[in-house]
């Protein structure tokens, strides 16, 4: 298998900017605190579940299916489908609901760039400064910006090479113009991760996890049979990458499993028979663990929460009554 | 049976079937008329719904209106262009206020209202539903049968 589109900067590949602006970075980000959640017994939750909320639909106007990287974006791409996926739990469950969106990655992703000194077209990026990109500078949704480009949806929602290349330029004016728009939308707080723990802790209460890694997993296989069969994988491949970790399951035979979301071609895993969705595969809690001694640690993993968007409509009641 | 010629001799009646009823008819004989049809239960719940509206100077002519509305109504419910819950909705309050405005509507417009509830998708979230061909066929049939019974409220 060729080596598949990637990303994420390993810290010592980083610039000496790149290196200032992590550094910085991480001083910000306030670590995981909630305490674990206990559960009356096994669970099971996939946070893309919410991806296909009535609610989420009808806001967005379409079914969601992940973002899919060209290029060297994975950082961009993980982080959209991370704020998509907080985007769609505020929507569903929140007190206050918010509408759901589809985010525009490309901006957080060529500011990203930007903040941490990368200057003109290019790929790649870290995670930390992703993660206060989006709370310092915001995001906004695809319907906010109609003159964009518009994502090919054949297998999840792709750009061209060229247009990725085109808004990895964080100074590019089609991300510029964009700056006040963003900065009404800021995603409130990144908290940094360090254990599985954590991850299981922010995923039951309803935040995504974006994460960074010096491996990737670039294989799966199906495991099990009947209602416990599920696509497994492991970090097998070597390179930067950034992804999510959007669902966690107490696996009747093999203990907790985290449901690592992935921004590559359908067909990079099986379809997942405990039905995850687009691109996403299994990691034994074992595995998941590999993340935090490979990179993932010192901000690189963190949960996304309190996203400032605009509050959900209430669902309009037909009722002919009022004629 | 016999009928009678003009010298007065019973003779076998052999007429046309028009012949044998006005005769039969007029010898208090053949078939009664069918009893009248029950009344449309719906016409009570009318009739009540338009006794418990106001007296008003227009009362009387703005329930013939709205007979009149839900007739057209019949009509433009099963025009394509009437594609949603919402764009039903809209035709028939559009109708209502550019002839009857606010008038009939203590009771008897959400009388009607809770008739259509019955045959058409409504709750919440059902107004971006597209109205199915069943669903304007049952709509059309029903805002007929409006009008004609609201042409029988006294």
């Amino acid at each position: 298998m060729a080596t598949p589109p990637l990303g994420w900067i390993d810290p010592a590949d980083r610039t000496p900017e790149q290196q200032d602006a992590h550094a910085k970075a991480l001083a910000a980000m306030p670590n995981f605190a909630l305490a674990p959640v206990q559960t009356a017994g096994p669970v099971k939750v996939m946070l893309t579940d919410f991806w296909k909320d009535a609610a989420v639909v009808a806001d967005v106007g379409r079914v969601f299916t992940g973002f899919h990287q060209l290029t060297g974006s994975c950082v961009g791409a993980s982080a959209g489908n991370a704020v998509f996926t907080l985007a769609a739990i505020q929507r569903t469950l929140s007190d206050n609901p918010t509408k759901a969106f589809i985010p525009w990655w490309p901006f957080p992703y060529g500011r990203t760039r930007y903040n941490e000194g990368d200057r003109g077209q290019g790929e790649g990026a870290v995670d930390s400064i992703m993660g206060q990109t989006l709370i310092k500078e915001g995001v906004f949704g695809v319907e906010e910006i109609p003159d964009e480009p518009a994502f090919d949806t054949s297998d999840g929602f792709t750009l061209t090479t060229s247009q990725e290349y085109a808004y990895s330029d964080g100074n590019y004016s089609g991300n510029t113009k964009y700056l006040p728009l963003a900065k009404q939308h800021p995603v409130g707080a990144a908290a940094s991760l360090y254990t599985t723990a954590d991850i299981k802790t922010a995923i039951l209460n309803g935040y995504p996890v974006l994460d960074g890694c010096a491996y990737y997993v670039g294989n799966g296989s199906i495991k099990g049979s009947g209602d416990s069969a599920y696509v497994a994988g492991r970090y097998d491949g070597r390179g930067g990458h950034s992804t999510c970790v959007l669902g966690y399951w107490d696996h009747p035979n093999d203990g907790p499993l985290f449901l690592y979301s992935n921004q590559w071609p359908a067909g990079t895993y099986p379809k997942d028979p405990a039905g995850a969705g687009r691109c996403c595969v299994w990691l034994t809690e074992s595995e998941m663990a590999k993340l935090f001694r490979n990179g993932g640690d010192q901000g690189e993993t963190m949960a996304l929460s309190h996203l400032n968007y605009f509050p959900a409509q209430a669902d309009k009641i037909l009722d002919y009554t009022q004629i | 049976m016999n009928a009678v010629d003009a010298k007065g001799k019973q003779v076998p009646l052999v007429a046309t079937d028009v012949a044998y009823k006005l005769l039969a008819v007029d010898m208090g004989e053949g078939p009664r008329p069918p009893p009248p049809p029950p009344a449309d239960p719906l016409l009570s719940v009318l009739q009540a719904a338009y006794d418990a509206e106001p007296a008003t100077t227009t009362k009387s002519s703005d329930k013939t209106q709205l007979a009149a509305i839900f007739r057209a109504l019949a009509t433009a419910v099963t025009d394509p262009v009437v594609k949603t819950g919402d764009d039903n909705f809209a035709l028939i309050t559009n109708s209502i206020q550019a002839r009857i405005d606010g008038r009939l509507k203590v009771k008897l417009r959400p009388t009607i209202g809770a008739e259509i509830n019955k045959i058409l998708p409504n709750g919440a979230g059902k107004g971006t539903v597209p109205l199915t061909v069943q669903d304007r066929t049952a709509a059309a049939a029903l805002y007929l049968r409006i009008a004609t019974l609201l042409d029988e409220v006294k």
